[in-house]
């Protein structure tokens, strides 16, 4: 017997309108997102990194794989790392990644791996230099990557993903050593605020979703984004019509939604 | 030095001066809380009345899941919560099971479960009380506990079999129980998702005060039946409870931190506003 | 062994594994349920022995630190030492279990809450420096923090009866409007990326076949 027919029926719609979205981005007008300032950003701070001669820090997020709240953003903190270690391995700046949950680590190596590998320069993946593993707890973890902003004095630190408490006390030592501070969160908007006063640059909610396709231009990511807005669209306006509904007590929508 | 007198000077030092002055007047605000006491009145907030109301509507016997995923370093404010609820249950004799979320926990919740025990010496171990220890995965282990605790375990923190007490008759998970407290760093969307909404399991939450406005939406929808909002729930807690502990009391130093802040972002705009209108006049 | 590294393998049980857990939320059938009740399980373990990858890997770092005798390698040695000292500590016999339980009560919770409150101080600083009036927005979102701040300190009920009530206002109709919506768009993003991740389309965890960033 099947129940929850309407989400179902979501799922189908999604999983179409995905496979629409990329057939169509095959074609001659694929769809574009809209510019995003702090994701231009990250080629500056690679940039700014190299000709100061300090390392890069980028952290993504301290989500833990197996948690459904923080998967989407781990993933997109994964992609972006790749993105920067494709920049720091093409034009030899350092990198650093602090992890703090041990789920991320086998992806983040992986990641910063891969992008060694595809820029040639396999010989200069330092696995336990670039890719470490704090500790899961909060408070010494983040006064480990306090310490280490201190020491290593990154030129530019990009923090995108599931970020929680402790995020002021990562983003201020990084702004008082002069660092270019790129920083995302999705889910956790309560986190948002300390990004906005001790960052440079910030990315909000669904802008950090699309982080992973908007710095690749990958087809199939973009065509994720673009399903992910579609599907918003029409959740809209179903918030719309129930309002209606709802506003001449009339339960129809809320029961089909139910089923 | 910029050459400016008087308050010009006094607004350009403000403006720039070296940040460990804010700290050591943060010192000297601590420091004045523990002498001068702020004699304002504690005025419960809705939602933590609404959780305490909720406990005491549940009928004697009924099953509460404590569940923690804090940390060590908080222990100092989540130690007077944990026993304020574990306090609140038994005297209403409800039955409490705990568990912890967080690797920190059961060492946390061994040493609440020793005190409260002392304090209510007819209370037993396996009839009123079960301490389940540490399971990790977090929000899978949420869902393995509240579906089926013989999936993650079959014996308690102690390793006593959990089946054979007295407290767990008629349980199997979670989903059987009466009430989810939820004591947490996290989100409220964890026990929401693995308890409320496809269980119905009433839950309180009590997180951070950032955190747990996150939770307001599930609290207006009926999906969170209470919320406490971090230290200045504790605080409203004990003075409901008339049980006044570091709640009530620490939250001098909170008034008088919120204070400081005021004063420093008076403080700062007008260092800000001061340099604009000389940037103007030059 | 090479069908073990292929990274197909990978995304083809990632994927049946997806379809089974979307399906026993859909379709009402025990074996289903039985089998998502049990990956749920199996997560915890694995969850539990990732513990031992991170602890791995961070000795790791520390002993080369200490072999190659670079800048403070005894800070590193150190650590390397607790994380062994524990260890042992902890899985040890009944007799250490007091010796664990001393470090952790009396070493380990006073260091957290200590630094955990040097922490605060940050948060001073970077409200001094931030909240400028430069424009009606900040002025907006200063007057806001500070009502919704004086909400829970118990001195704004001296200063005005309309603080409190103004307060409760701001979190329960503007705040909680603007958290539903951001909650619903990130549900349908999460959805959407991890959709991505199970039809084996996510960048991030795919080998690099060609350069896109150029």
């Amino acid at each position: 017997m099947i129940e929850k027919i309407s989400v179902l029926v979501m799922l189908v719609v999604l999983v179409v309108s995905y496979a629409y979205f990329i057939q169509k981005g095959k074609g001659p007008n694929p769809a574009q997102i809209r510019r995003i300032p702090a994701l231009d950003a990250v080629d500056e701070a690679v940039a700014r990194a190299v000709e100061m001669e300090r390392p890069v820090l980028c952290i993504p997020g301290w989500g833990r794989i197996l948690d459904l709240e923080m998967f989407p953003e781990s993933m997109a903190g994964i992609s972006t790392l790749n993105y920067v270690a494709r920049l720091t391995a093409r034009y030899g700046a350092e990198l650093i990644s602090t992890i703090r949950f041990p789920a991320m680590l086998p992806y983040a190596e992986d990641t910063v791996e891969q992008a060694y590998i595809a820029e040639g320069k396999r010989d200069e993946f330092k696995r336990s230099e670039m890719v470490r593993y704090i500790t899961s707890d909060q408070v010494p973890y983040y006064t480990h990557v306090m310490g280490l902003v201190a020491r290593e004095r990154p030129a530019a630190s990009i923090m995108i993903g599931y970020f929680s408490g402790g995020v002021m006390q990562i983003c201020e030592p990084g702004r008082s050593v002069g660092s270019l501070q790129i920083g995302g969160c999705a889910s956790n908007v309560a986190i948002l605020p300390y990004f906005i006063i001790t960052c440079d640059y910030v990315l909000m909610s669904e802008e950090v979703y699309a982080a992973g396709a908007y710095l690749t231009k990958d087809p199939e990511m973009m065509a994720g984004t673009v399903c992910g807005d579609v599907n918003k669209l029409i959740a809209i306006i179903l918030l719309l019509i129930g309002t209606l509904f709802a506003y001449v007590r009339n339960d129809l929508l809320f029961e089909l939604l139910r089923m | 030095m910029s050459g400016k007198k008087g308050l010009g000077a006094f607004f350009d030092w403000l403006d720039k001066m070296d940040k460990r002055y804010l700290y050591l007047v943060v010192w000297f605000f601590v420091i004045l809380s523990n002498i001068v006491f702020l004699p304002f009145p504690i005025v419960p907030s809705p939602t933590t009345q609404t959780s305490i109301n909720y406990i005491n509507s549940l009928p004697e016997g009924s099953r509460v899941i404590y569940s923690c995923a804090f940390r060590i370093s908080s222990w100092w404010s989540d130690k007077p919560a944990t026993m304020l609820v574990l306090n609140h249950c038994f005297m209403n004799n409800l039955k409490v099971i705990m568990v912890s979320f967080e690797p920190d926990g059961p060492s946390m919740l061994d040493e609440a479960l020793t005190e409260i025990m002392e304090q209510w010496p007819d209370k037993k171990y396996g009839e009123d009380i079960i301490h389940f220890g540490f399971f990790p995965g977090f929000e899978a282990a949420m869902a393995a506990f509240a579906g089926d605790i013989n999936t993650l375990t079959t014996t308690d923190y102690y390793g006593n079999t959990w089946k054979d007490m007295p407290i767990m008759e008629g349980i199997n998970g979670g989903k059987d129980c009466q009430l989810i407290v939820d004591k947490t760093w996290w989100i409220a969307d964890y026990i929401v998702r693995q308890f409320a909404a496809p269980y119905g399991v009433p839950v309180i939450y009590w997180g951070g005060a950032s955190y747990a406005i996150r939770a307001l939406p599930y609290f207006s929808a009926g999906l969170v039946e209470g919320i406490f909002f971090g230290f200045y729930g504790l605080a409203e807690y004990e003075s409901i409870m008339k049980m006044p502990g570091i709640g009530v009391k620490y939250l001098n130093t909170v008034n008088w931190g919120f204070l400081y802040i005021v004063i420093l972002i008076v403080l700062g705009n007008l260092a800000y506003i001061h340099e604009k209108l000389a940037g103007r006049g030059e | 062994m090479s069908i073990l590294r292929d990274r197909r393998l990978n995304d083809i049980i990632v994927f049946i594994i997806a379809v089974i857990i979307i399906a026993s939320y859909i379709i009402v059938w025990a074996p289903l349920r039985t089998f998502t009740s049990e990956a749920s399980a199996w997560g915890s373990v694995i969850a539990g022995f990732t513990m031992f990858v991170g602890a791995i890997s961070a000795a790791v770092y520390h002993v080369n630190k200490v072999i190659r005798r670079e800048e403070d390698w005894w800070l590193n040695a150190y650590f390397v030492a607790m994380l062994f000292i524990m260890f042992f500590l902890g899985i040890g016999g009944v007799g250490t279990k007091q010796a664990y339980n001393f470090i952790f009560t009396n070493i380990y919770r006073q260091i957290g809450t200590a630094t955990s409150a040097l922490g605060g101080l940050f948060l001073i600083s970077a409200f001094y420096r931030s909240f400028r009036l430069q424009n009606i927005e900040a002025g907006i979102v200063i007057v806001s923090a500070v009502i919704v701040g004086f909400t829970f300190a118990t001195v704004a009920g001296s200063m005005s009866p309309l603080i409190k009530p103004m307060g409760i206002w701001l979190l329960t109709y503007p705040t909680m409007a603007a958290m539903r919506g951001i909650m619903m768009c990130i549900a349908i993003g999460a959805v959407a990326i991890s959709l991505r991740v199970v039809l084996g389309m996510e960048r991030g965890l795919r080998p690099i076949e060609e350069d896109v960033t150029q």
